[in-house]
């Protein structure tokens, strides 16, 4: 088996805070293996989007990396440079992110972002703006060679999150991070958009790390999924095996709340009881364990991540018996 | 849940064609382009009832016009075409004061729950505001206390600032303000956006079952079927201002008659690996509100339209008891 192409090995990260060092993320193991599409899973507030501004090398000024490594295709990007993360970022590793307008300039014409960020490239302008205008067909815009020269005010909010797939697909990078990448859009609009990351994924060869807080999409698109709980890797399976067999109470009771999988009758929506624990005074021990309908007196101890079946993983003293 | 009894029973509310315009030129820019459209119709032709202890779901995407219907219901924009009946009684052309009235028994749970709160004013202060509004005299202390307490919140959050709260905490004082008076009616406009999926079920229990307690009727707006499939028991679904589909929950979520439902049910992405789908069940966008396809203007991205559906806009009919479908074709 290859390398992933991106292997992350307890990381953790904490921010300095008035009220003291808040551990966003503690001893996260997380791998993203070629042409796969890894999910990340979770609620407000477990670590997510500290995951990947941390793989991106965009950590706020007041995070702090306290130990692990981030490894991109062998090369340690906990210690990249400046240059170096120029390389990466963009060409490398590229983001949808929830709001398209982030990455596209609403002063410049479609068509100068996207030849503007060839510039490594030497060729011609016009088969820059060739490649953009494939590319931007390829995700789904009409009349593309001409609506290239337009703004990013005159498209539509689905046009505009196509536009930025085509942007962050340019380049061909190893790894795409699609941060809720569907969020701000309709449902019927952000089934066209999954649809269209399913079919890119077939051409791209390079792999996709999938957030979001919908189960559907990740059961959708996903081929592995990991779930996050207050700053940790609680669960990691196969789609499969995570979404028919969750081994972590959390993950079952994640699962349990989705409307969509409650039976038609039921009235009252399940949720869970009690509130995220203080992420800068955290107890020793499960950091699940006062929500935990299922705690015993072993969740004082903290669980270790652990595989529970071939390829599946999760973090509780019950889930390995 | 309480569901509405059969046979005839006085309607809480009513819209009989209702219609919202806003006017989108104005001054130089009208000057400019003189053959512009100057309006924009956001609703159109709505009708809807709801009764005592029903919960209706208006289901629709962005640009649906689902919020300029709940708003024009309180008076907040002014609708320009049809009429509005709560308890039977006329609501449209009357004076600030017969609005404030009726506002009373409307209680209005707004969008984006941390910005429809004043940033300035404390919880408690804020959960009294109906009675200020209102000049109702009441001890206001006593009031604020049994309202936190009816959502759920401890005393503790009367003292809290609206940016102290979570988004659910939010959504539970902006339940307490909608039910301060005791209304008839509460509308809430999309309660679950922007909440975990383990605190949407919070909010909508606390909404169930305070309305178990009281028997007031709720308009929830949404985007949200999962959600609206469980807590509401008849919907109605918009499209570029329009209801085309009405009927009981269940009956339009197993069989529904309008395309458009049938693809924005299916569009909702099944949390089971083993359902993904090969194809986006709609293709396309919802046209712009400023260029109206003619016919039925949904025929675009419909996949079983004919050549009348381009020209011939279909009446809304009762297709069986209580359901009603805009469509020349509806799949039942």
């Amino acid at each position: 088996m290859t390398d992933p192409v991106l292997r992350i090995r307890d990381l953790s990260v904490a921010y300095r805070s008035r009220r003291g060092r808040l551990r966003a993320l503690r001893h996260v193991d997380l791998d993203v293996p070629a042409g796969r599409v890894v999910g990340i899973v979770g609620e407000s507030g477990c670590g997510k989007s500290t995951l990947i501004s941390a793989i991106l090398g965009l950590l706020a000024p007041n995070a702090e990396t306290e130990g692990g490594s981030i490894a991109f295709g062998g090369r340690e990007l906990l210690t990249a440079t400046a240059p170096e993360w120029q390389a990466i970022r963009g060409p490398r590793i590229a983001v949808v992110f929830q709001d398209p307008m982030t990455s596209l300039n609403p002063v410049l014409s479609i068509a100068t972002q996207m030849i503007d960020i060839q510039y490594r490239s030497n060729e011609p302008t016009a088969q820059k703006r060739q490649r953009a205008i494939d590319m931007l067909t390829r995700v789904g815009i009409p009349d593309a060679a001409e609506r290239i020269d337009g703004y990013a005010h005159r498209f539509s909010g689905g046009m505009r999150q196509r536009i930025a797939i085509a942007m962050a697909l340019l380049l061909r990078p190893a790894l795409l991070i699609a941060d809720e990448p569907t969020t701000a859009l309709d449902v019927t609009l952000e089934a066209q958009i999954v649809h269209l990351l399913k079919s890119l994924r077939q051409e791209i060869d390079g792999a996709i790390l999938f957030v979001s807080h919908n189960l559907g999409l990740i059961a959708e698109i996903c081929d592995e999924v990991v779930v996050m709980y207050a700053g940790e890797v609680v669960e990691r399976a196969d789609v499969r095996a995570l979404f028919h067999h969750p081994r972590h109470p959390y993950t079952r009771l994640l699962l349990a709340c989705d409307p969509a999988r409650v039976a038609e009758d039921v009235a009252l929506l399940p949720t869970i009881a009690g509130a995220l624990p203080d992420l800068a005074d955290l107890s020793a021990g499960c950091v699940f364990r006062a929500r935990c309908p299922d705690a015993i007196d072993a969740c004082g101890i903290p669980p270790a991540l652990m595989e529970v079946a071939p390829g599946h993983a999760a973090r509780c003293v019950r889930a390995h018996g | 849940m309480p569901r509405a009894a059969c046979g005839p029973m006085a309607e809480l509310l009513e819209l009989e064609n209702l219609g919202v315009r806003y006017r989108v030129l104005g001054g130089w820019r009208a000057l400019l382009t003189p053959r512009a459209p100057r309006t924009l119709d956001a609703v159109l032709n709505a009708s809807l009832r709801v009764a005592p202890g029903e919960t209706y779901g208006l289901v629709g995407e962005s640009g649906s016009g689902k919020t300029s219907l709940a708003r024009a219901i309180v008076g907040l924009v002014p609708h320009s075409a049809g009429h509005i009946r709560f308890r039977g009684h006329p609501i449209e052309g009357g004076s600030d004061r017969a609005l404030r009235q009726v506002r009373r028994e409307i209680g209005m749970m707004f969008q984006d729950p941390v910005a429809s709160l004043s940033p300035r004013k404390t919880v408690g202060s804020l959960i009294v505001e109906p009675f200020r509004i209102h000049g109702i005299n009441r001890n206001l202390d006593t009031e604020a206390r049994r309202l936190i307490d009816m959502v759920g919140l401890g005393p503790n959050y009367l003292r809290m600032y609206p940016h102290q709260l979570s988004g659910g905490q939010a959504r539970r004082v902006g339940v307490a303000r909608a039910l301060a008076l005791n209304p008839a009616l509460v509308i809430a406009d999309e309660p679950t956006a922007g909440l975990d999926v383990s605190v949407q079920g919070e909010v909508l229990n606390l909404l169930t079952q305070l309305q178990a307690a009281n028997g007031m009727g709720l308009l929830v707006v949404t985007h949200n079927l999962p959600v609206i499939r469980h807590v509401s028991t008849r919907i109605g679904i918009m499209y570029l201002g329009r209801l085309v589909e009405q009927g009981p929950t269940r009956a339009v979520f197993r069989s529904p008659a309008h395309p458009y439902t049938a693809g924005l049910i299916a569009a909702v992405p099944q949390p089971d690996p083993d359902l993904r789908r090969d194809t986006p069940p709609l293709e396309g966008e919802i046209p712009s509100l400023r260029n109206r396809p003619s016919g039925c203007e949904f025929h675009a991205r419909c996949r079983l339209a004919v050549p009348r559906c381009r020209t011939e806009a279909p009446a809304y009919t009762a297709i069986a008891p209580d359901r009603g479908v805009a469509c020349h074709f509806p799949l039942l």
